[in-house]
């Protein structure tokens, strides 16, 4: 056991470094440099990123949401953001509109959400998903293979390391929503049929 | 006694040897390979970039401490590349410090014992350590010799730590846990690299590296590395003259031959010196001849791997590699070239069954250049091994339960077949809880010493003018000593900024080996003639351990990072009633009961960061080490992309300590001294 005095006194004169630095540090408003930490990461602040972007570039129409309420964006399942889509949307303003966060945890509890993220934990529940959000005019966005195919609008992938995504032209024309040639233009178009096939 | 100065080359006799290893994919309880990214963006929020951008920037997976490692049935730790670099730690050995659990022992400027769950010891490691799916672990005394394990810490993705049992996935010798060191590919170390810098101990550790492009389809990168350690201390002040320098140079080449086919190549040659000073044992008076003389240990190894994916049929891997060293010094010289082939499938996954199975081939062969001191019968030895292991992970009720089964056979050359199989359950409870269990039987199979080794370990005057002589012999009935071992852990991951990992075992050892000593009988040859006081090799010990680990991760802030654990280990070893040995049961006393350590890593605004980490290690009783607590600090800035300063020091809190008890082979343990560094790190 710890007999050594001086090592107590070196235990707190340590701890009393570390919470030092870390306390006058603070935390800091300006952002630092990217560090692939625990929790969160560069792949959910990039995709944190483009769920802003999609807020953005797509189009739904007029009558599914009140025009001064906020664009809001749906997470469902596990949050694998660690803050990141806090951070992404917060005092945002698209179009005139701001941008709102909701989680569920449960496919059960889902509301309506202009963006809906659904996240890999809940990637097994998609047929139960996608009957819920039919005809509801909702961008529904995945991460998991196979997402598009079974009838979601965009899908991410990882391809040589950076983050990529898949867009379901079938599945946004039944949802209504209009994607922007900016956002085509980068994306990859799920391949016509793909939802036939299941 | 003597006092052997540098790599634990001098030890007598080894422990274990270590078998087969599996490429570094293969195993269902490491995390899948990790992208970690080369480029460094600016910021959490990146809504301000193009999208054009966004598609540019590279990832860093979640997984590195959150998803895939929630998800092994065993006690396992993953030490990113960027926090070895954050830490301001530049040698491996010394970067295993991070894992929770670990024991690193330093015992000289070119030595490491390091291990977990006890049995800490020089010459007996029970860590079995690969580099990229190659096995450093040596044949010939049961462990490994960090110093020439010296690979640029910036290709250094990530280095998975695997607490308890291994050896169905990874083969023998994992009896205590597995190291597996990761390098990045070619892709993520494109451009240049210049590191260069001082410390008061580490004097160098300096690399340039280039990584370029072969086409559109292949990557590789091409290193140079310095590294200069300056000596330790004795604890009476005097200098150890352990210091030592190092050159060493390799390369890694990456191809994707198609869109399933993946090569890669790469390789490694080196060369290390220093001085070696000490005595060794000698037949005339004074009984003790000192040496002043120099030590070197070069090496090459070579490894090819080829990946092929087969969408609907998973993934094979096949890997061959060629690796020699040499240790030449005053005691005995050795020279080692191992050839190794694997292969291994890891099929699709279908109702619920993921199945993995792999063989291997590994041929070794060495040559000793015997000393009066260390000398080996036969002086020349190969040996085969052949192995075949496979896994089955089953997995019901939508993965939330699973099931995992496996075993390896080994076929050696000391001891025939050993069959190690493992059993391992895991149960998610909710969305936020895991809780695992495991019973496996991992052995040690006797390492080329334990067979024919003899140590002359010292003489001394007898009755009438007669000549003492103090020995330690090998003996070739030596079997494998073996574990079994329960484990059961408890994971809670509320939220990505928050996990909690705590990891309990109980381990019946077998057959531990033990020194007996012997009938003392004349011999002649070396004149003059001497009695021969023998004690040899034999399995005579079982013991028990039992401990705790527990760590946590606390993301306080996107900025800030917090990382703390605590260790609790105990080990009771049982000697036969038949065992006449005294001294194996110290053994007991060469890990401390509680380790623990706190880290911070913070980054601050205008690109600074500032590391801390503080380490508490116990008292060890064989040797009366006290507990020390150690205190490394890094505060980097990067001036402008790619081009950062830091400035740091480890042992910040005491000039200097000691970390082993040493023992009576390797004579006094040295003491370890503050260092200081600055260093500058340009990427172009």
């Amino acid at each position: 056991m710890l007999k050594a005095p001086p090592s107590c006194r070196l235990l707190a004169a340590g701890i009393a470094v570390i919470l030092g630095v870390g306390l006058s540090g603070g935390v800091p408003a300006a952002p630092a440099r990217i560090e692939p930490a625990p929790g969160t990461s560069v792949e959910y602040q990039i995709k944190a990123a483009f769920l802003y972007n999609f807020a953005k570039f797509v189009e739904w129409p007029p009558p599914a949401f009140d025009d001064d309420a906020p664009l809001t964006i749906g997470l469902l399942g596990e949050d694998p953001f660690g803050g990141a889509i806090d951070q992404a949307i917060e005092g945002k303003v698209v179009n005139g509109r701001g941008l709102a966060l909701k989680r569920f945890a449960k496919v059960k509890d889902l509301q309506p959400t202009a963006i809906l993220f659904i996240s890999r934990s809940s990637s097994r529940d998609l047929d139960e998903i996608f009957e819920r959000t039919r005809g509801a005019h909702v961008l529904t966005v995945g991460e998991s293979d196979g997402f598009a195919g079974k009838g979601g609008v965009i899908n991410f992938f990882t391809d040589e390391n950076k983050v990529r995504f898949e867009i379901n032209l079938e599945a946004a024309r039944a949802a209504g929503l209009q994607i922007s040639s900016k956002l085509l233009g980068v994306a990859r178009i799920a391949p016509a049929g793909a939802e036939r096939e299941r | 006694m003597t006092r052997r100065s540098k790599p634990p080359l001098g030890g007598l006799i080894p422990f274990f040897l270590m078998f087969c290893h599996l490429p570094a994919a293969a195993a269902g309880i490491a995390t899948d390979p990790v992208e970690v990214s080369s480029a460094r963006a600016e910021a959490g929020d990146l809504t301000s970039l193009s999208l054009e951008d966004l598609m540019n920037i590279e990832v860093t997976s979640t997984a590195k401490k959150g998803q895939k490692v929630a998800d092994a049935a065993a006690a396992i730790y993953v030490i990113p590349g960027d926090e070895i670099l954050r830490s301001g730690i530049t040698s491996i050995p010394e970067a295993l410090r991070l894992a929770p659990g670990i024991q690193v022992t330093r015992v000289g400027a070119a030595s490491w014992a390091i291990t977990s769950r006890g049995f800490n010891s020089l010459f007996a490691q029970w860590m079995l350590v690969l580099i990229d799916g190659r096995t450093v672990y040596s044949p010939l005394f049961a462990g490994v010799y960090w110093d020439v394990q010296d690979l640029p810490v910036e290709d250094i993705e990530r280095i998975e730590v695997i607490r308890g049992p291994g050896a169905a996935l990874w083969g023998a010798n994992a009896v205590n846990g597995v190291i597996n060191i990761i390098t990045r590919k070619a892709k993520d170390t494109q451009g240049g690299l210049l590191t260069a810098g001082y410390g008061t101990e580490e004097r160098a550790a300096d690399t340039l590296q280039y990584g370029g492009a072969f086409g559109a389809r292949g990557h590789y990168r091409v290193y140079g590395r310095y590294i200069r350690h300056d000596s330790t201390v004795e604890p009476s002040g005097v200098d150890s003259r352990d210091e030592w320098d190092g050159r060493r140079a390799g390369f890694r080449a990456d191809w994707d031959l198609s869109a399933r086919d993946a090569l890669t190549l790469m390789g490694d040659t080196y060369g290390n010196h220093g001085p070696s000073v000490g005595s060794s044992a000698s037949l005339t008076p004074p009984y003790s001849t000192p040496f002043d003389s120099q030590q070197a240990s070069t090496g090459t190894d070579v490894v090819a791997r080829w990946e092929h994916r087969h969408p609907g049929e998973g993934r094979t891997d096949l890997q061959i590699y060629h690796d020699r060293t040499s240790r030449t010094g005053p005691i005995f010289d050795q020279d080692r070239a191992t050839s190794d082939l694997d292969f291994q499938h890891q099929m699709a996954a279908r109702g619920g069954h993921e199945v993995i199975w792999g063989v291997g081939y590994r041929i070794t062969s060495d040559e000793i250049g015997n000393g009066f001191e260390i000398s080996f019968m036969p002086d020349s030895r190969r040996d085969n091994l052949f192995s075949a292991f496979a896994q089955d992970d089953i997995s019901m009720a939508e993965g939330r339960f699973r099931l995992i089964l496996g075993a390896r056979l080994e076929h050696n050359d000391y001891t025939g077949f050993e069959l190690q199989p493992d059993l391992r359950v895991l149960r998610k409870v909710g969305e936020h809880q895991t809780v695992w269990g495991a019973v496996s039987r991992a052995v040690r199979s006797p390492a080329r010493a334990d067979f024919g080794a003899r140590d002359n370990l010292a003489a001394f005057p007898g009755p009438g003018g007669s000549t003492f002589l103090v020995s330690f012999f090998g003996n070739d009935l030596f079997v494998s000593e073996d574990v079994l071992a329960y484990q059961a852990g408890y994971r809670f991951h509320p939220a990505d900024t928050f996990h909690v990992d705590l990891a309990t075992f109980y381990s019946q050892y077998r057959n531990l080996r033990t020194i007996e000593p012997g009938v003392p009988f004349l011999e002649t040859d070396p004149s003059p003639p001497h009695v021969v006081i023998p004690a040899t090799v034999a399995n005579n010990m079982d013991g028990v351990a039992y401990g705790a680990e527990v760590a946590a991760n606390l993301r306080v802030s996107p900025q800030w990072d917090l990382d703390c654990s605590y260790t609790y280990f105990g080990l009771d070893l049982d000697p036969d009633s038949s065992s006449l040995d005294t001294t194996s049961i110290d053994l007991e006393g060469d890990s401390p009961r509680h380790q623990a350590q706190i880290r911070s890593e913070l980054s601050l605004p205008k690109r600074f960061s500032v590391d801390n980490a503080l380490y508490f290690v116990g008292r060890l009783e064989n040797g009366g080490v006290p507990s020390h607590l150690r205190l490394d600090s890094q505060v980097a800035w990067m001036i402008r992309q790619g081009l950062e300063v830091s400035v740091g020091g480890q042992n910040l809190l005491e000039s200097r300590h000691q970390e082993s008890g040493g023992s009576i082979f390797l004579g006094t343990a040295a003491e370890i001294e503050r260092n200081v560094y600055g260093k500058i790190t340009w990427r172009f």
